[in-house]
C-alpha cells in the first residue's frame, strides 16, 4: 500500500515540523481549535435548545384544537380584537354535531394575576377556569392531591390546583394540600399540584398557572366571561385534519358565514408551536453555523498559511525527495498527511475542551435552568470529521504547489 | 574504442538541446550534445562554470527534460516521459552524490538511507535490512542514528553515497562531491569511488577539479553547450 507508506512518512514528517516549532504548531491549531470548539458547543447548545422548546410544546395535545377569538401565530391583532366573541353555548352545539370528536371542554383566562400565602405572593401568574372535560383535553397530570370532582365543578367552589412553579413559590419548603392561598383576593383551598411541564417558556404554561373550576372564575372576578376557549380533541390523531374541517363547518354554520367569508375564529393547534420553533431553530442552526463556519475559515486559512511557509522552507528537501525518487502524487500525500495530522490534532483537543465545558455549564450556569446542554458522541464524530475536512481542503493547494515544484530549482534553493 | 550507441551504453545521449527562456530572449544551455557511457565505466565530466554541464548533468539524471534530441536510459528513450516516470527512473535507476551531501537535516542516517526505498514502495523490514547493509558498506552501521549534523563532513557524504547505492541503480551521479570536504577527506571519497567502481559500479563523476577528475578513466570536457573534448584517460 504505496499510500499508506507515503502517509507514515508524511506523518513523521509532520512530527518532526511540530516537534521542532512547537509555539507555530500550536498557533495554527489555534484557530482549528477555536473552529471546532464553536462548531461542538454551538451543536450541543441547539440541541438542548431545540428540545427546550418542543417540551414547552408537548404540553398540548397535538389532536386536540382550541377554538378561540384569537389565532395564534400572529395574524392583524386589531381584526381579531374586534371579532365576535366565543359564547358558552358554543360548546353544546359543537357537542351535539359534531362526530369526529373525542372529548370537548371549555375554558377561560385570566392573565397577569396575583397569587398570596400568608407573606408570600406570586405575581404575573395566570387563571384558568376549566371544567370536566379539562383532563381529556389537556396533557396535565396531578402530581399531588386529585382533580375537581363534578359537584365541586358545577357549584363554583373555592378550590383549586396549582401548578409547579406556583406551589415551588407560595410553599418551598412545605406541602401546599389542604391551604388557603389567595388569588386577586379571592380565597381558594388548594386540592391538588399538578406535575412540572418544564420547557422554555414556563410563565405560559401550568407551571405558572392556578386552575380552578369555570364557575369559580366567575364567582371569583364576578364577571361572566364574554369569550371562552373551546377545546376540541380529535377521535384519529391520524385524520385530525377532517375534525379541524367540521370544526370549520359547524362553527360557520353556528356564525352564518358563507362559505368567502373569512374566518372570523381562531381553530389553534399545537402544530403552530411546532412551526414556529422550527423555523426559531433552522434560524438559530444557520446564524449558529455562518459563525462557526466563519470560525473554520480562519483556522482552516491559518492551516494553509502555514502549510505554505512549512513548503517554503522546505524546499530543498522537497528538491532531494524527488531527486531520489519521490512522485508528485507521494508528496502530495506527505504534505496533505501533515496539514490533516495538525487539524486532526486540533479537532481532538477542542472536543477534549468543549465536552468539560458542557459539563461545567450544565452544573454550573445552566444548574438551575431548564436549558441543558448535550453532548451527543454523533458530535464528536462531526467535529472531527470537520476537522479532517478542513485539513484536506486547505491542506491540497500547498500540497500540490510542493509536488509541482522543479527539483531543479529546489535543489538549488537556499 | 568501439562507438558508443544507444544499444550498448547505459545512458546515450543523441543531439541533445536544452534552451531555456529568459525572457523574450533563447539561452542554449546545450546545443547538440552526444555523449554515452557504457556499464561499469568511470567518466568524469568538466568545465568551466556556464559550460553547461550542471544542465548535463540535470538531464542525465532525469532531473529535467531536452529541448529537443534523444536520451536512451538502458536503450529506453526518456526524453519524453512525464514527471511520475521520470521519477520512477531517478528512484530505482539513479543514485545521486551531491556537493552539499543533501541529506533530511531532522532524520537520521538509517531514516536517510531508506528514504529511496520508502518512495520505491518496499516494505519496512526489507527497507531497513537494506539500509543497514548500505550503511555497512560505506562502514557507518554504528552511526545509523545520528542525524547530520551529528555526522563529520566525510561521514555525511558516505551517508548519502550509501543512500545513492542503496536502490542498487543503473549509475551513480556525482555532483562535485568532494566539493564541501577537506583535501584529505575528499581523497577518502574519490578512493571510495574507485573501489565501488571496481565491484563493477558505473560512476559518472561531475567536477571543474583536474585532480578530481584524473580518478576517472574517461574525461568528457563540456565548452558553450557542446563536448569539446571526449578522452580516455587510463
Amino acid at each position: 500500500m504505496r499510500i499508506i507508506t507515503d502517509a507514515k512518512e508524511g506523518l513523521s514528517i509532520a512530527l518532526q515540523a511540530v516537534r521542532g516549532n512547537p509555539l507555530r504548531s500550536a498557533l495554527t491549531m489555534l484557530g482549528i481549535i477555536i473552529g471546532i470548539f464553536t462548531v461542538t458547543l454551538m451543536g450541543a447548545f441547539l440541541n438542548g435548545m431545540d428540545q427546550l422548546l418542543r417540551k414547552t410544546a408537548s404540553s398540548m395535545m397535538t389532536e386536540v384544537y382550541f377554538i378561540d377569538k384569537w389565532s395564534w401565530g400572529g395574524g392583524d391583532w386589531r381584526l381579531m380584537r374586534n371579532r365576535p366573541n366565543i359564547p358558552e353555548d358554543n360548546l353544546a352545539q359543537l357537542r351535539e354535531k359534531m362526530t369526529t370528536a373525542s372529548a370537548f371542554s371549555m375554558s377561560v383566562g385570566e392573565w397577569n394575576q396575583q397569587a398570596k400565602f400568608k407573606n408570600r405572593s406570586v405575581e404575573h401568574m395566570n387563571v384558568s377556569g376549566v371544567d370536566e372535560g379539562y383532563l381529556q383535553t389537556q396533557s396535565m397530570e396531578i402530581q399531588y392531591g386529585r382533580f375537581f370532582t363534578t359537584s365541586e365543578l358545577s357549584s363554583a367552589r373555592p378550590v383549586c390546583i396549582v401548578g409547579y412553579e406556583v406551589a415551588n413559590r407560595l410553599f418551598p419548603n412545605s406541602s401546599p394540600l389542604g391551604e388557603v392561598i389567595r388569588v386577586s383576593g379571592y380565597p381558594l383551598e388548594i386540592i391538588g399540584v399538578a406535575k412540572r411541564v418544564g420547557g422554555l417558556f414556563s410563565v405560559f404554561t401550568i407551571d405558572n398557572t392556578v386552575i380552578m373550576p369555570y364557575r369559580t372564575v366567575q364567582s371569583a372576578y364576578g364577571i361572566k366571561h364574554q369569550s371562552v376557549t373551546i377545546a376540541v380533541r380529535a377521535k384519529s390523531i391520524e385524520h385530525k385534519l377532517d375534525t379541524k374541517d367540521e370544526i370549520e363547518f359547524y362553527m360557520r354554520q353556528i356564525r352564518h358565514l358563507k362559505p368567502n367569508d373569512q374566518l372570523n375564529f381562531g381553530i389553534n393547534n399545537q402544530d403552530v408551536f411546532n412551526q414556529q420553533i422550527d423555523g426559531l431553530t433552522s434560524i438559530l442552526s444557520i446564524v449558529g453555523f455562518l459563525i462557526t463556519g466563519l470560525a473554520l475559515l480562519v483556522g482552516g486559512i491559518s492551516i494553509m498559511n502555514i502549510m505554505f511557509v512549512s513548503v517554503k522552507e522546505r524546499t530543498r528537501e522537497i528538491g532531494i525527495r524527488k531527486a531520489i525518487g519521490a512522485t508528485r502524487r507521494s508528496l502530495v500525500i506527505q504534505f496533505l498527511s501533515e496539514a490533516t495530522m495538525l487539524s486532526l490534532a486540533a479537532g481532538c483537543i477542542a472536543l477534549a475542551l468543549a465536552y468539560p465545558v458542557t459539563v461545567l455549564l450544565n452544573n454550573f450556569l445552566l444548574a438551575d435552568s431548564e436549558l441543558q446542554i448535550g453532548f451527543p458522541l454523533a458530535y464528536a464524530g462531526i467535529g472531527l470529521g470537520l476537522a479532517i475536512a478542513v485539513g484536506i481542503l486547505f491542506g491540497i493547494t500547498p500540497a500540490l504547489k510542493a509536488s509541482r515544484l522543479d527539483p531543479v530549482d529546489a535543489l538549488r534553493y537556499e | 574504442m568501439e562507438q558508443h550507441t544507444a544499444a550498448n551504453s547505459v545512458i546515450f545521449l543523441e543531439d541533445v538541446f536544452r534552451v531555456y527562456q529568459m525572457g523574450t530572449e533563447e539561452v542554449y544551455a546545450l546545443r547538440g550534445v552526444t555523449v554515452g557511457v557504457r556499464h561499469n565505466e568511470y567518466v568524469a565530466i568538466m568545465g568551466p562554470s556556464g559550460s553547461g554541464k550542471s544542465t548535463l548533468m540535470n538531464l542525465i539524471g532525469c532531473l529535467d527534460t531536452p529541448s529537443s534530441g534523444n536520451y536512451f536510459f538502458n536503450g529506453a528513450n526518456v526524453a519524453g516521459l512525464d514527471d511520475n516516470e521520470l521519477a520512477e527512473i531517478r528512484n530505482k535507476e539513479i543514485g545521486f552524490v551531491f556537493q552539499t551531501f543533501n541529506l533530511l537535516p531532522r532524520s537520521d542516517a538509517l531514516h536517510n538511507v531508506e528514504l529511496p526505498l520508502v518512495y520505491a514502495g518496499i516494505k519496512k523490514e526489507e527497507r531497513l535490512e537494506r539500509a543497514y547493509e548500505a550503511l555497512e558498506m560505506v562502514g557507518l552501521s554504528d552511526r545509523a542514528s545520528h542525524k547530520p549534523n551529528e555526522l563529520s563532513g566525510g561521514q555525511r557524504q558516505r551517508v548519502a553515497i550509501a543512500r545513492a547505492l542503496v536502490t542498487r541503480p543503473s549509475i551513480l551521479l556525482a555532483d562535485e562531491p568532494t566539493g564541501n570536504l577537506d583535501t584529505k577527506t575528499g581523497e577518502d571519497i574519490m578512493r571510495f569511488f574507485e573501489e565501488l567502481h571496481s565491484k563493477g559500479n558505473t560512476i559518472i563523476l561531475v567536477t571543474h577539479e583536474e585532480d578530481i577528475a584524473t580518478h576517472a578513466n574517461r574525461i568528457v570536457r563540456i565548452r558553450d553547450g557542446k563536448v569539446e573534448r571526449d578522452e580516455i584517460t587510463r
